[in-house]
């Protein structure tokens, strides 16, 4: 629909739009209200009335959508937040699995596939980062940190998959 | 409780009833509702009750151009929506009913009309 919208009526479909958004609602809903707002402004006009003040505000016009459409404000708003908290929770659970394996695999790769603790290796020139830095070989030392990003990344997955399928009864 | 709020609660049934007379659009149905006394506060509600109606497939939508070329989306009731209405009719003159009957036998000497 081609129709010049003046800055309140854009104001007023973007915050409606931005809303039913925030509550999850389908885009093919959130378009059929667009083109609903967008004809009965186009309506509005050709009867030469203020189409804004027939539609009421964009927290109202939300709400009756909300309400007729039986989504319960309040649950919805619980399970956002639950939702939010959850995300919360699987991503720092992921993160710090991440950082703790990709540690421990440098670690150990340090231990048993470089020199970098052996006694009797002195090598001046090597500075131990156990980040990226556990050999004095460049190829060896990306190949080590591919092996133990890999090896975290797998871990951190794995990790988050389990606490998944532990939280789903949430 | 506000006239707005007890409309919005019949709504449905109004729009599908002005929708058995003649098809409709979006517009021309809220005014329809002001011709009979009842216009909301926000007309917003009619929107979602057509989209709501069309999901439960009580009303077809179509898109069709006017005389100025431009393009309006008509709604119009069909067979299943002709016996949602009905129900919604007879839940809500039983409903009236059950009301009324309370009230006056609650209220007794209060006329009610």
């Amino acid at each position: 629909m081609n129709l010049k919208l003046t800055m309140k009526e854009k104001q007023f479909l973007n915050e409606v739009l931005e809303e039913l958004k925030q509550y999850q609602v389908s885009s093919k809903s959130r378009n059929n209200i667009k083109q609903q707002i967008l004809e009965h402004i186009q309506e509005a006009r050709e009867h030469g009335q203020d189409s804004l003040h027939e539609l009421g505000d964009s927290t109202t016009f939300v709400k009756d959508f909300l309400d007729i459409n039986g989504i319960d404000l309040h649950a919805k708003m619980t399970k956002m937040r639950k939702s939010d908290k959850r995300m919360g929770i699987l991503l720092l659970t992921g993160s710090l699995s991440f950082i703790f394996t990709y540690l421990a695999s440098q670690l150990i790769l340090s231990m048993f596939l470089t020199e970098s603790f052996n006694p009797q290796y002195t090598n001046r020139s090597f500075d131990y980062h156990i980040f990226y830095q556990i050999s004095d070989h460049t190829w060896w030392n990306f190949m080590l940190i591919i092996i133990s990003f890999s090896t975290a990344l797998l871990v951190s997955v794995l990790t988050v998959k389990l606490f998944v399928s532990k939280i789903r009864g949430w | 409780m506000d006239r707005t709020s007890l409309i919005k609660g019949h709504l449905e049934m109004c729009v599908l009833a002005i929708l058995s007379k003649e098809k409709s659009y979006g517009y021309e149905i809220m005014k329809e509702l002001e011709k009979y006394n009842l216009k909301l506060k926000g007309v917003g509600s009619i929107y979602p009750i057509l989209n709501k109606l069309k999901d439960q497939e009580c009303v077809d939508m179509n898109r069709e151009m006017t005389e100025n070329g431009k393009v309006r989306v008509y709604y119009e009731i069909n067979e299943t929506g002709k016996i949602y209405l009905q129900n919604q009719i007879n839940e809500w003159l039983g409903l009236q009913q059950d009301i009324k009957s309370l009230l006056q036998n609650s209220l007794k000497g209060v006329p009610l009309t």
